[in-house]
């Protein structure tokens, strides 16, 4: 009978440990250690230069369609780094950073958006999933691997990777309910760059935050300054180790900015300022990263040049290596329908290789 | 070594783009990913990095001209093109371990390559094997069956290329529409060419058919721009649209079809103004010229203040007017590739010699081509000063959706009666449009008159 509140336990916290000044806040820097620090920079680096690169080919009509990272490579690396090569990942298609940090070759962004569905073959050893294009199908991918490792006791766990927009789609919210009802070893890592294609976050949801989503299924979403690296490394290894100890899901918002086309056949000018972009251009994850890893004398302005060398000439081994292949024989699909081939197909063939001559596309 | 460069698909499924910009000259040495040219397609006006560094040897293109995908851009003379790929696949050599190194840099690499190997890229121990592998199969022999011993219709027919519905005509009308030649793109059998093997007569034995509509005649595509052609009447020329011409022509066509226009003029008088301006240019050099468009946004500012629907956009969809808190006035200007219209934002907030200052950079700005778009939104008012080159009153079209536009004409000296003395005067023409859905006449008529009181005593400027 009575009206009263009722009080829901999880709470949404924001973390910030390195302002876009590359100011450190003292008393939360986790002081890690120079050489994963180093690390960090270096994969932040070699996926910026990789996507500046892909973003070229694309305009040199060498590779297709490509949707860039720049401005998200702190949240991806952040929270890659946060787990092991036992552990998994079910990812989204903007997470060049991440599978670098996993192991895939520079080469294999290439041959993806090149149009060769190797660039999609998950190397041998390598615990991710295949770049998941149909937004937010991947979190319940994620969910089911983390269910699969609840259900074998081992203690691994599963990331899961989706956009703002991705929380707007039905999947997302069924991976959480299952996540929060089954307790399962997963981390919904949400990187909020501001836009879904075209469409600002605002216009996403009336939520203040995306983290909330989180309690409605009874975890914890945590928001953080996606674009400080130490953020989100401190709040990933949190959540990880709280996973792996059996204590279920956790949602973390990584705030970032895309700073970069949705894909490159996409003008964003058509929908967002340049001003806009001016502002988060300045809170740029490698700006601050590189000053405090200055500050702290882990870099210095000749090792920052022999990192950039050695990703130059990582990233031409790559482009001539792509460009080297000659593909699948068009051919083939014809060859693995029918183990019989019919008289119909054996038509189609010839009628297909004849066109592909008369184009000069087959000798 | 020489390679061409042409141009590719930059969006999805794009199938031209314009030359906006060239970057390089003929000649020029060029470096690998260097920004060679600006294009504007569909999608997104882009710039395109050269695929190899040499000498742009030739440019096959000029600025405006419209490209079809896969169209030579430009020659290259230096290493190789990206359409030259090494005639074998080379492995990426080996990286061997970076050594002599300082402990920063030594930490772990990004993958190189070959380390993670896929489909795509074979193991190291069966080099041959994996070379062959890459290359491209080879065609395997079709099974031994053939294809026209097992379909009916004996050997040697080619079954005609048509549209089912094409061969359904054919069939009722008694037509063996593999005998036909087509005269459809590569040899398609269209229904005109079966109707030309009926004769026009309908089968026998059956109703006759509805009239048909005659074919269409043969699609006229666009003529070849810059071409001269000539028609009934002489020699003519024809000019495709410019990007931006087909940019401005829908906003006209858009402000003039859903807006009821309303134009109404009035004088200024701006002899005083006019004196006080030679006063100022007297007084030195030093800070920016101040010009009378200057006093006029001034003059604006403080009236579209004070008569807030001029400062307005107007939302048909929602039926509501929407004011602007702040004052941004758009100034048309013509600038080497058109019409563009950039903002000056909060005009109400800047001083005389701040709006003076600001035209200046916007001017500068214009002439380089150097604008974004970001800087061409969020007006709520526009001047159009055809005056500086030319004409007295105008008709100027709305800036859609804003809700008025003013157009000032040439500045002029004329003949006035000061009581009984007949004086000479400098008289600023403006022409005021409307939209009539926002406001009516008299609300104009008071702005107006609010504009050429202050222009005719600028001193009550400085009272504001």
């Amino acid at each position: 009978m009575p009206r009263k509140t009722v009080e829901i336990e999880p709470r949404v916290e924001y973390l910030s440990i390195l302002d876009e000044h590359g100011v450190v806040d003292a008393a939360l820097d986790p002081r890690l250690d120079g050489d994963l620090l180093a690390r960090m920079f270096r994969y932040m680096l070699a996926t910026r230069r990789l996507d500046e690169r892909l973003i070229n080919l694309q305009r040199q009509g060498r590779i297709g369609t490509y949707g860039p990272t720049r401005g998200q490579e702190a949240a991806q690396i952040g929270t890659a780094m946060s787990i092991g090569p036992e552990d998994w990942t079910a990812q989204a298609f903007r997470e060049m950073g991440m599978m670098l940090v996993r192991g895939w070759g520079m080469h294999m962004p290439m041959f993806f958006w090149g149009g060769h569905e190797e660039g999609n073959v998950v190397p041998e050893g390598v615990n991710d999933l295949p770049i998941a294009v149909p937004v937010s199908s991947q979190t319940l991918h994620g969910v089911g691997i983390a269910w699969a490792m609840k259900l074998r006791k081992t203690n691994n766990v599963c990331l899961t990777y989706l956009g703002d927009g991705g929380t707007s789609e039905g999947d997302f919210h069924e991976a959480m309910n299952f996540a929060g009802v089954y307790s399962l070893p997963v981390v919904f890592i949400v990187q909020n760059n501001q836009f879904a294609i075209s469409h600002p976050r605002r216009m996403q949801t009336r939520s203040k935050t995306l983290a909330q989503k989180a309690l409605a299924y009874g975890f914890n979403g945590i928001q953080v300054d996606g674009n400080d690296i130490l953020a989100v490394y401190v709040a990933a290894r949190e959540a990880v180790e709280k996973a792996r100890s059996g204590g279920g899901p956790t949602l973390i918002e990584c705030v970032t900015y895309r700073l970069s086309v949705h894909t490159t056949a996409d003008d964003p000018t058509k929908y967002r300022s340049e001003e806009e972009v001016r502002q988060w251009e300045k809170r740029d994850p490698l700006i601050r990263f590189k000053k405090y890893l200055m500050e702290r004398n882990v870099l210095d302005d000749a090792s920052v040049a022999g990192v950039e060398e050695d990703i130059r000439g990582q990233i031409k081994e790559a482009v001539d290596y792509y460009e080297a292949y000659e593909g699948v024989d068009p051919v083939d699909p014809f060859r693995y329908c029918l183990a019989e081939p019919s008289a119909e197909l054996v038509a189609q063939q010839r009628e297909f290789e004849a066109a592909m001559r008369a184009e000069g596309l087959m000798r | 070594m020489a390679s061409e460069f042409k141009l590719p698909d930059l969006g999805e499924g794009i199938t031209e783009g314009q030359i906006v910009r060239i970057l390089v000259a003929e000649g020029d040495e060029v470096a690998e990913d260097q920004a060679i040219l600006e294009v504007e397609t569909d999608k997104a006006a882009v710039e395109i990095p050269s695929p190899v560094a040499g000498v742009a040897s030739k440019i096959h293109v000029k600025e405006g001209e419209t490209v079809a995908v896969g169209q030579t851009l430009v020659t290259f003379d230096g290493d190789g093109g990206a359409d030259e790929k090494p005639a074998k696949a080379e492995k990426p050599a080996k990286k061997s371990e970076s050594s002599g190194k300082s402990a920063k840099q030594q930490a772990p690499q990004v993958e190189e390559p070959e380390r993670k190997r896929t489909k795509a890229q074979p193991a190291d121990d069966d080099d041959d094997d994996a070379a062959a592998a890459r290359k491209t199969k080879a065609t395997p022999e079709p099974p031994a069956r053939d294809v026209d011993e097992s379909t009916p219709g004996g050997p040697q027919r080619t079954r005609a290329a048509a549209a089912p519905a094409v061969r359904k005509f054919a069939r009722e009308n008694g037509v063996d529409i593999d005998a036909l030649t087509g005269s459809g793109p590569g040899g398609r059998v269209l229904q005109s060419d079966v109707e030309a093997a009926i004769g026009g007569a309908p089968a026998p034995g059956r109703p006759s058919a509805p009239a048909r509509v005659p074919a269409p005649p043969a699609v006229t595509f666009g003529k070849l721009e810059g071409q001269v052609d000539k028609d009934n009447w002489g020699k003519i020329k024809r000019q495709s649209l410019s990007q931006i011409r087909k940019t401005i022509a829908r906003q006209m066509v858009k402000s003039v079809s859903t807006i009821p226009h309303v134009t109404q003029t009035d004088d200024a008088d701006v002899t005083v103004l006019e004196e006080l301006r030679a006063g100022l240019k007297a007084r030195g050099e030093g800070g920016p010229r101040i010009t009378s468009m200057a006093f006029l946004l001034r003059t604006l500012a403080h009236c579209l203040r004070e008569h807030p629907v001029f400062n307005a956009t107007f939302d048909s969809e929602a039926e509501q007017i929407v004011y602007k808190e702040y004052i941004n006035i758009g100034i048309a200007v013509d600038s080497p590739r058109g019409l563009v219209v950039p903002v000056m934002r909060n005009v109400d907030q800047l001083s005389i010699t701040g709006i003076a200052q600001e035209l200046g950079r916007v001017a500068q700005k214009v002439r380089n081509v150097d604008f974004t778009i970001d800087e061409l939104r969020g007006g709520t008012f526009t001047v159009t000063n055809y005056g500086a080159i030319g004409g007295v009153y105008g008709t100027p079209v709305i800036n859609h959706p804003e809700v008025a536009i003013l157009g000032v004409g040439r500045t002029q000296e004329r003949l006035a009666l000061d009581g009984d003395r007949v004086v000479r005067r400098k008289i600023l023409p403006l022409s005021l449009s409307f939209d009539h859905r926002a406001t009516d006449g008299a609300q104009a008529a008071r702005f107006l008159n609010d504009v050429v009181t202050y222009l005719s005593n600028p001193a009550l400027l400085l009272v504001q």
